[in-house]
């Protein structure tokens, strides 16, 4: 069979394609080699955190990058730090994304060590907090107990005036202070491993939350995590203060919701009376009972004519039969009336 | 079946063979024909057209299909395939007309007055591929226990069962959507289901559409391969032998170049995990548990860039149990935020078909959703406005939350685009109704979602000009709330402004600066990032108001005018003592009734009290002012009747209150007699 035209353009432009590739991957290799620093050669397990930058930036899909970020795992710990100095730390208002991932990796193998490190080098370029988000989570999945205590024996910012720092007062600290947001995220973290620790950090810290729908009681969702959470309350003694009880009382709230038939048969349901509520979806809503007293009103026919008046008015229903009312009514009627807005628009 | 399907299929493709491929197509046109006919409302060109689309796809994909029942996979394919023509607006103009002139088909779209075959389809392509082939084999294709049994690898008892619990998650499912039906209704309903008969010329033209389309393919592909190959193959045996020299010494050094396909990119290991959407769940929920950072994030990001939109029915059906409510809240979220990047009108019909919101928890479901469509609605107003037209009428869209989606369209078309946007989307909105509401949530909704703070000073300066041209009523109350935000939280911005802008429009910003009583000044740097805004009270007031009047009379309108303006900020800006005190001292430099009317009506409809004083009392404090006799009479009885029938002692002490006006004592005093 003789090949067409066509055929042969297609091998001729194969061959000539797939032989420019053999040759660029020739004269790739060389400078390679020849240009691998000293360290690289004796260890070829330390990535190259420029080739490394380079990869993540030309990474088109999350896959890709997180690909490439593994190469992140072979830095080994000690040079972690320089590696952290060496690269650019920030972009437009926040952390670069290799600064965030070597910080998760410190993070997990030492907590502590990169949450000083982030608050000497991070605080004045106002990224302590998109660090302490980086390192905080990785820490309380490697080391539970180690950022409970650390979080405990931190300093907390409390201020009556203003739950924030500003930079000006952080610089004048030498070491880590928790503002109460953060110490809300510890908690967060903490509880997916242990809510005893996350509600401990929250009772010592003093900063338990006041509303009863925060987002930390939405995240215990068997019986086994909300009697956990209250380990971490001194239940053999009455309350020392509000917050501490109706902190309780929430956790009971969620045993309740999850589980009406074990609270009622657990030595708290007794114990401690819950206000009157109703769970909706996650959220809980507190029911105000209806006021039982009542005082006869002085002018009982104003009151009853007015309460039609209003009924008439947002049910869109037809006029009443006002064929047996007095002038005077008909004339208080008309004077409600006028004072219904208009829909137009004055300009 | 399975077997025989099997061996229909590796002769198909091993053998190239047409006439296994006419056979598969003879064996399941019906099953296809019938489920496109339903899912298209008996539009039956639609429905060969899916046909087509569906075998074709058969003779493309036969090669990888080993194993699945085939009934099953094809029974999805059309549904799949269907959805996409419903979702074609020309299409759906076409259903309606049949719809509308077939009586006979119509009959056909409900099985029952509440479940329609939509509804039922849909939730049996929700259910677990297991249960699905189980329902499609016992009632598409009408197989007993048994050989249900024989296909599926399991006993016929197993069979059975497997057919039951399907039967009762459909009816769970069902039930969850609002369809309550038994298990043993939804049985016979599927066994019931219409079956439209099948051309039998359509059978072979099908095959033979495939079948041509199969072998172009083929042989286009072959022709050009077999010489690439020959050219690669050829060259790389004489340049091969040169280069793997090298090779011991170079190649532990270079980068390995990305594979395409983000599965390719995980290791073996987790290639082997992920290989179902059910392992994949479980990968996912295992990153959840740990708390978020940015390398579980990465992860997690990754491995939903496995799902893709198309792979989100089978999905959401397996997470849909597997899943507990607060682990779906962040694993959904998470999924969709990710596909709205790529396929966002896709995803976002996905979202309203699958009713997604509710299958997260109300609150949630409303929350994601309305963020998903903000931030689409933000970065391109252009085709998420078009998105919202043609799914107008989409069952899964409530008249609030299609309001909202209007409103997210038309701020973005406002910012980004410009006025000549907003009103061609006004306009391509399909009910009059929708455009006068789209209006006035605009006007109610203007200065705090459009992002003025975060515009450039300039952005804002073309943006309140450009308000003009926007066909909104109350724009003179728009304009001067602006403003007054405007000098609040950008007073030097507001005053290079006034510089730039025509005379009437500088009146208006001097308004907003008179109607202004704080100014953000100082911008204190947080330890936690961005800036704390404080300010202080604006000290010069009586000198705006003079510049507003002057800029006013600048601006070539009355006095008169410039006064009802400046009487309107007065209204609603300033204290009532300070505003009555001022309206006091101009009673007779124009007629501000209209204004005083509203402020009226405005107050007299709250019960309760401000600082003690009932909202009625204030009312007639207002009514006062206002110059028409019979007018103020009449709002003023109409505030105190009000309040006698809400507080009768609050009323009576009214009417007692020494320095009241006669004309009001009097008829206070006739209102109590008339109700004693």
């Amino acid at each position: 069979m003789i090949p067409s035209k066509r055929q042969l353009l297609l091998f001729t432009a194969a061959s000539v394609l797939t032989a420019a590739i053999w040759t660029a991957f020739q004269t790739q290799q060389k400078p390679v080699e020849d240009s691998l620093p000293m360290a690289a050669k004796v260890n070829s397990s330390v990535p190259d955190i420029g080739e490394f930058l380079t990869s993540l930036q030309a990474a088109n899909t999350d896959a890709e990058r997180y690909r490439v970020t593994r190469t992140l795992e072979k830095i080994p710990l000690s040079q972690i730090q320089a590696t952290l100095e060496s690269i650019p730390l920030k972009e437009n208002s926040g952390l670069t994304q290799p600064a965030k991932l070597l910080l998760n990796r410190w993070g997990s193998e030492d907590g502590e060590a990169a949450t000083e490190w982030a608050w000497i080098h991070l605080r004045m370029k106002q990224l302590w907090h998109d660090a302490f988000v980086e390192i905080g989570p990785a820490w309380a999945w490697a080391d539970p107990e180690g950022l409970a205590a650390w979080a405990i024996t931190t300093q907390c910012f409390d201020d009556s005036d203003d739950s924030f720092l500003s930079l000006a007062k952080g610089a004048e600290l030498e070491h880590p202070v928790l503002e109460r947001g953060l110490i809300s995220k510890i908690a967060q973290w903490l509880v997916t491993d242990s809510a005893e620790l996350a509600f401990k950090v929250l009772i010592q810290s003093g900063t338990l939350p006041s509303a009863p729908n925060d987002i930390i009681y939405k995240r215990l969702n068997r019986v086994e995590d909300v009697k956990e959470a209250l380990l971490a309350f001194d239940l053999t003694k009455e309350p020392s203060d509000d917050h501490i009880e109706d902190a309780i009382k929430r956790l009971l709230m969620c045993w309740q919701n999850i589980d009406a038939e074990s609270f009622a048969q657990s030595e708290y349901a007794d114990r401690f009376e819950l206000p009157p509520y109703e769970f909706i979806g996650s959220d809980v809503i507190m029911i105000t009972p209806p006021s039982t007293t009542s005082s006869p009103t002085p002018y009982p026919q104003a009151t009853n004519w007015y309460s039609n008046y209003e009924r008439w008015k947002y049910s869109n229903g037809p006029m009443p039969d006002m064929s047996n009312w007095s002038a005077g009514k008909m004339q208080a009627w008309e004077d409600l009336q006028a004072l219904l807005p208009e829909s137009s628009e004055t300009d | 079946m399975i077997q025989d399907s099997d061996n229909l299929l590796l002769r198909f493709h091993r053998e190239q063979s047409e006439t296994a491929f006419r056979e598969l197509v003879a064996c399941y046109s019906t099953l296809v024909f019938r489920t496109a006919m339903r899912k298209l409302n008996g539009d039956r060109a639609a429905a060969e057209d899916v046909c087509q689309e569906v075998f074709s796809l058969l003779a493309k994909k036969a090669h990888r299909l080993r194993g699945v029942v085939l009934s099953s996979w094809l029974y999805r394919q059309t549904c799949r395939r269907a959805s996409n023509h419903i979702r074609t607006e020309s299409r759906r103009r076409v259903r309606e007309k049949i719809a509308a002139e077939s009586h006979a088909l119509n009959s056909q779209v409900k099985v029952t007055p509440e479940l329609s075959n939509m509804d039922l389809d849909d939730a049996l392509n929700q259910l677990p591929t297991p249960d699905r082939d189980a329902l499609v084999l016992r009632y598409f294709e009408g197989m007993d226990h048994r050989t249900i049994g024989g296909i599926l690898g399991i006993s016929e008892d197993a069979a059975r069962k497997r057919v039951k619990r399907a039967l009762d998650r459909l009816a769970t499912m069902l039930r969850n959507d609002g369809l309550d039906h038994s298990a043993a209704f939804l049985g016979s309903t599927l066994a019931g289901l219409p079956t439209p008969p099948l051309p039998s010329t359509f059978v072979a033209q099908i095959s033979a559409k495939a079948w041509a389309g199969h072998q172009a393919a083929s042989s286009t592909l072959m022709s050009h391969l077999a010489p690439i190959a020959a050219g690669v193959a050829i060259t790389s045996m004489i340049a091969a032998p040169f280069t793997m020299r090298r090779k011991n010494a170079v190649v532990a050094t270079l980068p390995s170049k990305p594979p395409s396909h983000p599965m390719d990119l995980l290791s073996e290991r987790e290639r082997a995990v992920v290989s179902t959407s059910s392992d994949l769940l479980e990968q996912l929920k295992r990153l959840n548990a740990k708390p978020r950072d940015e390398t579980t994030r990465l992860q997690m990001l990754a491995l939903t860039d496995l799902i893709g939109v198309a792979g989100f029915p089978e999905f959401f059906a397996a997470a849909k149990t597997r899943l507990s409510q607060t682990e779906k809240n962040s694993i959904y979220y998470l999924i969709l935020e990710q596909e709205m990047k790529r396929a966002p009108a896709e995803t976002m019909l996905f979202v309203f078909d699958a009713k997604i919101g509710d299958k997260i928890d109300s609150a949630m479901g409303t929350r994601v959703i309305g963020y998903l469509w903000r931030v689409w609605s933000g970065s391109d107003p252009i085709a998420s406005g078009k998105w919202i037209v043609e799914n107008w009428t989409h069952r899964g869209l409530t008249k609030s939350s299609r309001d909202d989606m209007v409103l997210q369209v038309g701020n973005g078309l406002f910012v980004g685009q410009g006025t000549s946007a907003f009103s061609e989307f006004l306009a391509a909105l399909p009910d009059a109704a929708a455009r006068e509401r789209l209006i006035q949530k605009f006007k109610d909704n203007f200065n705090t979602d459009l992002g003025w703070e975060m515009m450039s000073n300039q952005d804002r300066i073309d943006r309140f000009v450009l308000l003009d041209e926007v066909p909104v009523a109350g724009k003179n109350q728009l304009k001067i709330d602006l403003a007054k935000r405007w000098a609040t939280k950008d007073p030097e911005g507001i005053l290079r402004a006034m510089k730039a802008v025509s005379p009437e429009e500088r009146f208006y910003l001097t308004l907003g600066r008179f109607a202004t009583v704080y100014e953000e000044n100082v911008d204190t740097p947080m330890l936690g990032g961005g800036f704390r805004t404080s300010g202080n009270q604006v000290s010069d007031s009586s000198t705006r108001l003079q510049q507003a009047e002057q800029a006013g009379l600048d601006a070539g309108l009355p006095r008169d005018a410039v006064l009802v303006e400046i009487g309107r900020v007065h209204l609603t800006e300033r204290a009532a003592e300070e505003a009555m005190t001022w309206f006091d001292d101009h009673r007779d430099d124009a007629n501000f009734d209209l204004l005083i009317t509203e402020k009226v009506r405005d107050v007299a409809q709250f019960n309760g009290s401000s600082n003690y004083v009932p909202f009625e009392v204030q009312a007639i404090e207002w009514a006062k002012r206002i110059s028409d006799p019979a007018l103020r009479l009449q709002l003023s009885r109409g505030a105190f009747t009000k309040l006698l029938g809400r507080s009768p002692e609050e009323a009576i002490a009214l009417a007692t209150q020494p320095g009241l006006p006669t004309e009001l004592s009097q008829a206070f005093s006739t209102i109590i007699t008339e109700f004693q």
